[in-house]
């Protein structure tokens, strides 16, 4: 597989991913982005290695964000700026992608429960690998992910239960 | 009561309007500069004159010759092709660094303060269209990342992208550590860099 088809086959679920554990889609798609940029980079190493999402999931959590793009947003440039050059990732006025109070869920989270739960569920990996990749004990993994389901059953089936009423 | 099944399809449903938007190009061309950063970060360090001569960049001394000033704070070199790069370690003598980039041909303003430019100065190009406008400045700015140090900022500006008539606002703030959303873990050290097209001339055009 070449850089371009593992890049059109994994960019939705390594940003669903990061996106459920840094609760922020303008963020998410920053490290995202960096990530896949780091992976064309070194991708001799990374399409070897047994999990490419993986990587780039882990690299995108991890990787301190020295964009340029990044940092120039943070700055606390005042409303004229804005209003001059609107931020076409500032998410004004865009449809949020993702149901408001499933995110509030995901949120309320510890954040290593969060991040077990995206890379089981959006990336479907197994207990060892999502262990290895939060240098955690894969038992640790079990337990955070029981946890973490308990919380999100009760927090979903109330809002399934809405949907279907 | 929901099975795990259930449980992770609702989930996944939750997202599934969630789609990355950046082209593949995009993230090509980003690639293309982190691996070109090395030599950027070199400009303002030790390594400076071994990374130019594999990059057949001539680096001089301040004085050896024209387009090419380092000092402690910053450095400005002029490449073949046109391309000027900037590397700043210390947010000193703004006033200089503007002088030696308008003597290379890049009609910049500096700052090294968080000052915003004066609204009636924005160079009015694609402002309904930002996506064009980012283009553009990523034509303008076709290299980014840090000095040695990793707290500076460097950059390289493409001075023929430049639309004609327009100037850039550059502002440089000092390192700062600023934590990113809750929970992500994500903080933001170093330079904090801003641009802005302007009018080269200083002087807004009569409405």
């Amino acid at each position: 597989m070449d850089f371009a088809e593992f890049y059109s086959a994994s960019r939705d679920d390594c940003l669903r991913a990061v996106l459920a554990s840094v609760g922020n889609l303008d963020t998410a798609q920053e490290v995202v982005d960096e990530a896949f940029a780091r992976a064309w980079v070194a991708w001799r190493k990374v399409s070897a290695h047994p999990a490419p999402q993986a990587w780039v999931v882990r690299t995108a959590l991890t990787a301190g964000v020295s964009a340029w793009r990044r940092r120039r947003r943070e700055l606390p440039l005042g409303a004229g700026w804005e209003s001059v050059h609107p931020d076409p990732a500032s998410g004004a006025g865009r449809d949020e992608p993702v149901d408001a109070e499933a995110m509030a869920a995901l949120l309320r989270l510890p954040v290593r429960q969060r991040q077990v739960v995206a890379l089981r569920i959006f990336l479907d990996l197994d207990t060892n690998r999502v262990a290895d990749i939060l240098g955690i004990a894969p038992g640790t993994v079990t337990a955070h992910l029981a946890r973490a389901m308990a919380a999100l059953r009760g927090e979903f089936a109330p809002l399934r239960q809405r949907e279907t009423s | 009561m929901m099975n795990d099944g259930e449980l992770i399809t609702a989930v996944k449903e939750s997202f599934s309007r969630v789609h990355a938007a950046t082209p593949l190009e995009v993230v090509v061309r980003r690639g293309r500069a982190r691996r070109a950063r090395r030599w950027i970060a070199g400009l303002a360090g030790a390594g400076a004159l071994a990374a130019g001569a594999a990059l057949g960049v001539t680096l001089l001394v301040p004085g050896a010759g024209p387009g090419e000033v380092r000092l402690a704070a910053w450095s400005v070199a002029t490449r073949p092709g046109g391309t000027v790069t900037v590397a700043i370690s210390e947010l000193r003598d703004a006033a200089r660094l503007q002088r030696t980039l308008r003597a290379d041909g890049v009609p910049a303003t500096i700052r090294f303060r968080n000052e915003n430019p004066p609204a009636c100065l924005y160079y009015p190009y694609y402002p309904q269209e930002p996506r064009k406008l980012d283009l553009l400045m990523q034509r303008i700015f076709p290299q980014i990342g840090f000095t040695s140090s990793s707290t500076g900022a460097a950059f390289a500006i493409n001075r023929s992208a430049i639309p004609r008539g327009a100037g850039l606002w550059i502002n440089v703030i000092p390192p700062q550590t600023r934590p990113g959303p809750a929970g992500s873990g994500i903080d933001t050290v170093g330079f904090s860099t801003a641009w802005a097209l302007v009018y080269a001339s200083g002087h807004c055009p009569s409405p």
